[in-house]
């Protein structure tokens, strides 16, 4: 034992790593992690929370449409195998600002989990992916309590130890099979191996690249080098690094715009925000460790660059930013409970008041975890739904994919009317009707419906999804367009040049998700365009199927009862209805308009 | 307390009372719909011992947000006779209670019992505390509370415990606390800036406060955040905007003249006076609040008047002081006498346009032949269009079921409802108005003299046979027929 003063300014012995301490830990890292997969795995008989698992499984081939998910054509591809993955495992419900980033393979990480549970039957990969992380969690808190014990109090080191494994962030890391989960491993054996033992952290700088963005790293190694005052100049330097590295570097971590208060913190419902209590912690901790700066100028420089470059954009780095916000709040906690108040019933209420929070936020967090898409219904549904056809597997031509694509680009320049017969010579129907039926090679047979449902339709259902989380903002802005489409005409095109085949509607989409009135938009076709055929009906989940005979028409004169009109009218609802309501009330004498009954 | 001046504010307490239950009971009901909500609720919770957590009466059953404790405390005492005028008659006299906070805090803040007694009395005769009488509202217990929680702040010691309980009340009242925290928050900067030596106590229990607002705002308030996001708080359908001379007639003239000088002495001032600082700081809170729309601006000018009022105590102190010490000291009872009659010279007259102001509202409101066919006349499922400022009367005094009312919080089509009952009563085409009728299942539309002045319509501009028009005196009750039918079949 020897005794020693944490930041807090507290004087207490510091226990070394006793083995009854260790089992603690271990118990209570097991247990705040294990709680949301246990209730998950009693309401919806699977251990996997939200979609991200379900993408890292795809990417890791654990489903079977692994193949199909990598280089989706659909999406403006790069030759980078790191965006994507930081896209999805760290920031995906972030809205991505760069085009020209996403899927462009499986990352090292998702090779490694697909390898390892190729070892496993099919059937209990999934829970032998989960059980990889916990182990991982609890790995990556033990570091984390004796990293930050070498140079906080026992009562710091164990209250950031617990705001840690009970923050959003960290939770959904592991609990998603996020690359962060080894990443952070790895940055934590790497600073404390830089602390303690010089081989660890070799190897953990020698396997870093293979997980996270070298940038991350800089910074966190940043803390432990300047504990050790070996080189304090290293900071900036590296930091200098960080920043170089991040701006011009091919792998390059994609750029998000500032997301708002409801995606950083997961008590308003983000399932990759912060918790808000760890938040205040945080500041707290903050301004009562900000005596010590000078003792620790380098961490606290590396801390605010931290910060600012989260600000800036670099939202993978929050994983970073919850380690930096577990310190400094049990920092916080530790001296709010040290500090002598004047008043011991205000005390008592406020650090009780803070518990509580820290508890609320928990629970409220693994209730959000829990319910969250895919629930059981979803993947019994989507296991269940009817597969692809076996005559699309035909390619296209060059020309043909020219040919299709013309629409398309029309549509994006804004200089054609969609509902004009084609008339250029590549357009002209082939004599292969099967042929010619079919979008754009790499671009056929997919399903429609809002992006969340998209990782898991290709995961549980074999489907390709027209969009998913991770797509690009292009190709959400497509899939709003249809959505929008009220036109049966110009509909029924886009979605032939999409290779559109089915169409997943879900109940949710239809109250507000997507469209904010029955006739918002497609939802207004939907059940009268006789293109359009329900093939499925699992409430809250409809299929309606794109007839493909009604595709092989290439114009089609618009039938009783719905719009010609090609303007979209919005998915937005009540204004747009108006628009085309009073649009259709006023052309008088039209067969379109509708017609009052008494 | 002197055994006289407890008697004098009982005295006062009575006197306060009755004017407000005079007013109160002069109506038959309220000069606002919320009123009629908050009769429904108390209702509610007297029957059924648990608060309403949906409006029943709403198309689409939305859900309701309840903080209880003002509902449950009137449906407690008006359990023996419950009814209108039971909820009036309590809750009056729980606004009351804002005569004895106010002394007291008065008191703290000028030492002297006349001037406490007398500040007492503008508070409770302000020309809004009357106006307001004619309505019930969570806020007749919020507001004591608020000021009751100050005064806890103020004393803290053995008043810690008051304080901390009167937060958690408060909470539990109307959504208000926020002006609490951000009232700690300005003192603490005032107190800073002004270089005043700040008591470690205060920040403990500014501390905690910040952490309680936090901890209960994500508790209470989140669904609604989640429903709607935060540009709620910036839009906020409570958002008005402010008449500034309206405003300051509301509070009185004197008081918000004499209360900003106070603001102006004190703010360039080196007097250590912490009460006279976290009476400011809640003025200012209020300021702020009103001018970023976050709370109704009736309610938040209730509490800038008050605390401008006890700034005026703070004045009369000073100046009897002044008085005294001055070769006029002979004459101090009479001009302190003499600034009191031009206080209710100019108040009283406000108060006195406020309550008739208030009691025309309140006959416009409930269209009694109007409700009374609507009741006889309509089926028990029947769907009524009516203003949303009249939604919750009718739904109250009917029972039959509405479009929209004034309160649509957790209705993610609220405002498209908003604008499709506009459309409804102003549209020209008898198309369009068939197709939004259909939309929402309505039987019938009220055009009411609330609506004509609202929608500026005398009639309905579009008519034939699709409805069934009944003329009743003073409203038009339209009785709709038809369906549309898509492609011309």
């Amino acid at each position: 034992m020897n005794a020693k003063a944490g930041l807090a300014g507290e004087k207490v012995d510091k226990v070394r790593g006793g083995i009854s301490s260790k089992v603690w830990l271990v118990m209570m890292v097991l247990l705040l992690l294990a709680i949301p997969l246990a209730m998950k795995e009693t309401r919806d008989a699977t251990p996997l929370l939200t979609e991200i698992p379900y993408y890292q499984l795809t990417m890791a081939g654990v489903f079977p449409a692994a193949q199909d998910a990598v280089g989706l054509p659909g999406n403006e591809v790069v030759g980078s195998t790191a965006v994507g993955r930081a896209a999805m495992g760290s920031a995906a419900a972030l809205p991505v600002r760069n085009a020209d980033i996403l899927y462009a393979g499986p990352s090292y990480w998702q090779r490694l989990l697909g390898a390892f549970l190729s070892l496993f039957p099919d059937a209990s990969r999934p829970a032998a992916a989960i059980a990889i992380t916990l182990f991982l969690g609890v790995l990556a808190a033990l570091l984390f309590y004796r990293v930050v014990g070498e140079f906080l109090s026992e009562r710091e080191a164990g209250i950031a130890l617990l705001l840690l494994v009970s923050s959003p962030v960290f939770i959904i890391a592991f609990l998603g099979l996020s690359s962060a989960a080894p990443a952070l491993v790895l940055l934590l054996l790497g600073a404390y191996g830089l602390l303690v033992w010089w081989p660890a952290a070799l190897a953990a700088l020698l396997l870093l690249p293979l997980s996270l963005q070298l940038s991350c790293a800089f910074v966190v190694l940043a803390f432990a080098t300047v504990h050790r005052h070996k080189g304090r100049w290293l900071v900036p330097l590296l930091l200098v690094l960080t920043i170089a590295f991040a701006w011009y570097s091919p792998v390059r971590e994609p750029l998000v715009p500032w997301p708002g208060i409801f995606l950083l913190l997961a008590d308003f419902g983000s399932v990759v925000g912060f918790g808000v209590f760890h938040v205040l912690c945080a500041m707290v901790g903050a301004v009562a460790g900000w005596r010590l700066k000078k003792r620790y100028p380098g961490a606290y420089l590396a801390g605010i660059i931290l910060m600012v470059l989260f600000v800036a954009g670099f939202f993978s780095l929050r994983i970073l930013l919850d380690l930096l916000f577990a310190l400094l709040g049990g920092i916080g906690l530790a001296h709010l409970m040290a500090m002598s108040w004047d008043d011991q019933m205000v005390r008592r209420f406020t650090l009780f008041l803070i518990l509580l929070g820290i508890v609320f936020s928990y629970t409220s967090y693994t209730t959000l975890l829990v319910r969250s898409f895919p629930d059981r219904t979803a993947l019994d549904v989507f296991s269940s739904m009817p597969g692809i056809p076996a005559l699309t597997v035909l390619p296209a031509t060059p020309a043909q994919d020219q040919a299709r694509a013309l629409p398309l680009l029309s549509s994006a320049l804004g200089t054609g009317d969609l509902q004009t017969p084609l008339q250029t010579p590549l357009q002209s129907p082939s004599q292969n009707p099967l042929e010619d039926s079919l979008p754009p090679s790499g671009m056929r047979d997919r399903v429609l419906s809002q992006e969340r449902y998209g990782i898991v339709l290709r995961a549980i259902a074999g489907r390709e999804p027209f969009i998913d989380t991770v797509s690009t903002p292009g190709q959400k802005a497509k899939a709003d367009e249809l959505f929008s489409t009220r036109g049966y005409a110009k509909l029924k095109m886009e979605l032939r040049a999409a290779g559109v085949r089915d169409i997943l509607v879900t109940q949710d989409m239809r109250s507000g998700l997507v469209w904010a009135a029955e006739d918002d938009g497609m939802l207004f076709l939907l059940g009268k365009a006789p293109g359009l055929e329900k093939v499925m009906d699992e409430p809250p989940y409809e299929l309606w199927h794109v007839q493909a005979a009604d595709a092989l028409q290439a114009t089609d004169e618009p039938f009783a009862g719905l719009p010609v009109d090609t303007q979209a009218a919005g998915a937005q609802g009540g204004a747009s209805n108006q628009v085309s309501d009073q649009a259709s009330s006023q052309v008088a004498g039209q067969e379109q308009q509708p017609k009052v009954v008494v | 307390m002197a055994r006289s001046s407890a008697w004098y504010l009982a005295l006062l307490f009575v006197l306060v009372v009755s004017i407000h239950l005079a007013i109160a009971l002069s109506v038959p009901y309220f000069a606002d719909g919320d009123s009629f909500a908050a009769a429904a609720q108390i209702g509610y919770i007297g029957t059924t011992g648990v608060p309403q957590t949906t409006s029943e009466l709403v198309l689409g059953k939305p859900h309701l947000i309840t903080l209880p404790l003002f509902y449950y405390l009137v449906a407690l005492l008006s359990l023996p006779f419950p009814g209108l005028v039971a909820y009036k008659i309590w809750s009056n006299i729980i606004a009351a209670l804002i005569i004895p906070v106010i002394y007291l805090l008065a008191k703290e803040l000028t030492g002297s019992d006349p001037i406490a007694l007398i500040t007492a009395g503008m508070a409770g005769l302000m020309p809004l505390a009357i106006a307001s009488s004619l309505t019930i509202t969570s806020h007749a217990l919020a507001l004591p509370l608020f000021f009751f929680c100050l005064y806890g702040f103020l004393r803290q010691g053995q008043y810690t415990a008051w304080f901390i309980g009167g937060l958690i009340a408060l909470s539990f009242t109307a959504p208000i606390s926020e002006l609490l925290g951000l009232t700690l928050v300005m003192y603490l900067l005032f107190a800073n800036v002004s270089g005043m030596r700040i008591r470690r106590r205060e920040v403990e229990m500014t501390l905690f406060t910040l952490l309680y607002l936090i901890w209960l705002g994500f508790v209470v308030f989140k669904r609604v955040l989640l429903f709607h996001g935060t540009h709620l708080l910036w839009s906020s359908p409570i958002s008005e905007p402010v008449n500034v001379l309206t405003a300051i007639t509301a509070v009185g003239i004197v008081p918000f003249m004499l209360g900003v000088y106070m603001i102006r002495r004190y703010s360039f001032s080196l007097e250590q006076r912490h009460p006279v600082y976290l009476i400011i700081s809640s003025v200012l809170a209020c300021v702020v609040l009103l001018a970023l729309g976050l709370v109704q601006v009736q309610y938040g000018l209730l509490y800038l008047g008050v605390a401008l009022t006890l700034l005026t105590g703070l004045f009369l102190q000073l100046l009897w002081a002044f008085l005294q010490r001055s070769r006029f000291s002979g004459h101090a009872g009479g001009i302190i006498a003499l600034l009191l009659m031009m206080l209710v010279a100019t108040s009283a007259p406000a108060a006195f346009a406020f309550t008739v102001s208030g009691k025309q509202q309140s006959s416009v409101l409930v269209d009694e032949q109007a409700f009374a066919w609507v009741r006889q006349n309509t089926p028990q499922d029947a769907i009524i269009v009516v203003p949303p400022s009249q939604a919750a009367a009718l739904m109250y005094l009917t029972g039959r079921r509405v479009v929209l009312a004034s309160s649509f919080l957790f209705l993610r089509d609220g405002l498209q409802r908003n604008e499709d009952v506009q459309d409804i009563y102003t549209t020209p085409y008898a198309t369009n108005a068939v197709y939004l009728l259909n939309r929402y299942g309505v039987t019938h539309i009220l055009v009411t003299q609330r609506a004509q002045e609202r929608y500026g319509v005398a009639d309905l501009p579009y008519s034939g046979n699709c409805f069934r028009k009944t003329v009743l005196p003073g409203s038009i009750v339209y009785e709709s027929h038809c369906r549309i039918k898509e492609g011309g079949q």
